[in-house]
């Protein structure tokens, strides 16, 4: 398996033989993936789950999954990695959301159009069913010219059509449509366009794409809206003659999905939802059962036990330490991840991902489109800023989603500063609820407030345009357990290895600053800003040099320190705006460059001791413990 | 008149799509010049969600201003 981080669609392998699985956002292409070559990708009902390319095998074939796209162009991202890829491919695979085929062939029409080999997967068939839409599939392959295997992807329904499909994709036996005819177009560029050989790129200089364009010194400004327009209308023939439509009533995901982006009832909602999960991860999961694997299983029975056994070997005491020390290996780095962040970040995961399966966020994404563009984003734009409770890491690269570079910089800018992660906000949540629910609102309402007046600055002084929400909503959908237990092993596996890693490392640092006295050394350094300046005991220090590891390595250290509440507060407040962790600025670094990247980082520690003072000194001047 | 001034469960016919990058945008997605429309939601001063051909389409308020439309069908929510 190869999984592309990068911006391009750099396809390795057998180019003879790569069939390109393409099609709108949220068809099921990673399902179909899956299902031929094995692999699993992040499934989710939002568009733009997919925003790198991956790629596998099937038999001969090297099957690429590519991002969603509504057609073949190099305006976006992920249409100009598509595009890249298409024109590689032997045969494009292209699937199709039975549910809404008006809007799916356009796509399908442009591929045809292309020349290229396709077959056309026409995949949630149930769904249409259910939507009282019945397909005539015979008609609509001999419409298109190409075969149309009917699928429901995720039971297999099809799949068997499909793989028996690949070994000879053919295009259409259609004669070539003449867009040229419905549109005027001048002598000169009508002879450049006639010497363009290549039936693909010749549709695509006639659309008047970018590339293409450049490549045969053609103008580039012309707007394919007069070939888009002749291919609607060419859809909405198609659609006349082969589907029968017997709508039915109006159903309770239909009214559920209204109550979800109601003005008034749909905060309602979302309050509802929030409150369940703090529940579930406040409450029962920080509390409870972290109180029994950090206390019961980790202090209880598996330290004593590695200090004694690691003590039973007589090792010197700097890889006594090392392994079973405060900062031990061993000790804190397994108590930390086992006992505390694992429980916590899965339930986390779990909830995640009922989101993202139930096609939510898709319509908070309207809910909130009003509030967002007073930060110079749109509502769009909730969808990584929500995925950020899960993986900052991870949510930077979904601001690839994102339509202009603004947006991306705002929200990566915002993501890094005032999101804390599944695994910060778990440790903060356990912490936070020790103080009482009127710390946790003042905390969460201060951390809103910078997410506010940041995001309000930003607009203000970044350079460029935002654009306006255009945004095709997925149905409601019931999330499978098995995609939820899928994708929460997957993302537990990543957190595993990926925190795993850093606090191994950290671990290391720690041990080898406490034994050389770097640690005193660096307290010292720090003591005037932690000590004087936020009123916190010198040993948080310890926690702010962890911190700059992994924020939630960091907020882990404040665990057991046994802070009073305004202590508490300055200290999560601190660590929550404190600087990203050593993953989420590689990340940033590479999807946003060094500039934005490093003002980050250095605003972040500004931030964080800057506004962890402030608040002890407002609650000293209040008298608030 | 603009999609704008449309109402909550209004049906619409739209006459011209003014942006050009909109108007690109809208017809992949399924929605072009003559389709009908109708108004699933609105946030005062702020977006619409659309219902179209089966789908539903979130437009933000920039995007809706530049939509003009003519009423062919009201009811009462």
């Amino acid at each position: 398996m190869k999984s592309c981080h990068d911006e391009g669609a750099d396809v390795k392998g057998d180019e003879t033989n790569i069939i390109a699985l393409v099609g709108n956002p949220n068809t099921g292409k990673s399902v179909v993936f899956h299902k031929l070559t094995g692999i699993y990708t992040t499934v989710s009902n939002y568009p733009g789950t997919t925003l790198n390319i991956t790629t596998g095998k099937y038999k001969e074939h090297t099957i690429v999954d590519t991002p969603g796209v509504y057609g073949i162009s190099s305006i976006s991202t992920e249409e100009r990695i598509t595009t890249e890829i298409v024109l590689k491919a032997s045969g494009v695979v292209n699937i199709v959301n039975a549910a809404c085929l008006e809007r799916e062939l356009f796509l399908t029409l442009q591929l045809i159009d292309m020349g290229l080999p396709t077959v056309v997967v026409l995949n949630f068939m149930d769904e249409a069913e259910k939507q009282g839409l019945l397909i005539d599939v015979k008609a609509l392959s001999s419409q298109l010219g190409v075969r149309v295997i009917p699928t429901v992807a995720v039971t297999g329904s099809g799949i068997a059509d499909l793989k028996t499909s690949l070994a000879h994709i053919e295009s259409s036996s259609l004669p070539v449509f003449g867009y040229e005819r419905g549109m005027d177009i001048d002598a000169e560029r009508l002879l450049v366009l006639h010497s363009i050989k290549n039936r693909a790129e010749h549709i695509l200089a006639l659309e008047g794409d970018g590339e293409v364009g450049v490549k045969y010194s053609l103008n580039t400004k012309i707007s394919p809206d007069k070939v888009y327009t002749q291919r609607r209308k060419r859809v909405n023939a198609i659609i006349r003659t082969v589907v029968t439509e017997n709508p039915k009533k109006r159903t309770f995901k239909k009214k559920l999905a209204s109550l979800m982006v109601h003005p008034v009832f749909g905060f309602f909602f979302l309050a509802a939802i929030l409150y369940i999960a703090y529940l579930v991860v406040g409450v029962f999961v920080a509390q409870t059962v972290v109180n029994f694997t950090e206390k019961t299983i980790m202090q209880g029975y598996y330290v004593p036990y590695i200090k004694e056994m690691v003590g039973f070997f007589d090792l010197p005491v700097w890889l006594y330490t090392l392994f079973a020390g405060e900062f031990g290996i061993l000790t804190m780095t397994l108590t930390y991840i086992v006992g505390i962040l694992l429980p916590l970040v899965v339930s986390f995961y779990i909830l995640l991902s009922l989101l993202e399966d139930s096609g939510y966020l898709p319509r908070l994404a309207f809910l909130v489109d009003k509030t967002l563009t007073r930060f110079g984003l749109n509502g769009k734009a909730v969808i990584p800023l929500m995925l950020g409770f899960g993986c900052v890491t991870m949510a930077t690269i979904t601001t690839r989603m994102l339509d202009t570079k603004r947006e991306k910089d705002i929200a990566s800018t915002l993501l890094n500063f005032a999101i804390p992660c599944s695994a910060q906000l778990a440790v903060i949540t356990a912490l936070i609820a020790t103080a009482g629910g009127y710390f946790t609102l003042v905390y969460v309402s201060i951390i809103f407030a910078c997410f506010v007046i940041l995001g309000t600055v930003l607009h203000k002084v970044l350079p460029g345009h935002s654009s306006s929400l255009v945004l095709s909503l997925p149905s409601l959908q019931l999330p499978r357990i098995k995609n939820i237990i899928m994708k929460t092993f997957v993302r537990t596996k990543y957190f595993l290895l990926e925190a795993g890693i850093w606090f191994l490392i950290g671990a290391v640092i720690m041990s080898v600053f406490q034994l050389t006295g770097t640690l005193e050394l660096l307290k010292d350094l720090i003591s005037p800003i932690v000590v004087n300046w936020m009123g916190l005991p010198k040993e948080a220090a310890t926690a702010y040099v962890m911190g700059i590891v992994r924020r939630d390595f960091g907020a882990a250290g404040f665990y057991n320190m046994a802070l009073p509440s305004l202590q508490l507060l300055v200290a999560l407040v601190s660590i929550t705006l404190f600087v990203p962790c050593i993953a989420a600025i590689m990340i940033l670094y590479k999807e946003r460059g060094a500039k934005i990247a490093t003002a980050i980082w250095v605003g972040t520690i500004v931030t964080a001791f800057l506004i962890g003072g402030l608040i002890f000194k407002i609650g000293v001047v209040l008298n608030v413990l | 008149m603009l999609l704008t001034h449309a109402k909550e469960q209004q049906e619409l016919q739209i006459i011209a799509i003014k942006d050009n990058t909109l108007k690109t945008h809208l017809l992949k997605l399924g929605l072009g010049e003559g389709d009908v429309v109708r108004i699933l939601g609105k946030i005062v001063c702020g977006p619409m969600l659309l219902e179209c051909k089966s789908q539903e389409i979130a437009l933000g308020m920039e995007n809706i201003a530049c939509i003009e439309v003519n009423a062919i069908h009201e009811e009462l929510s």
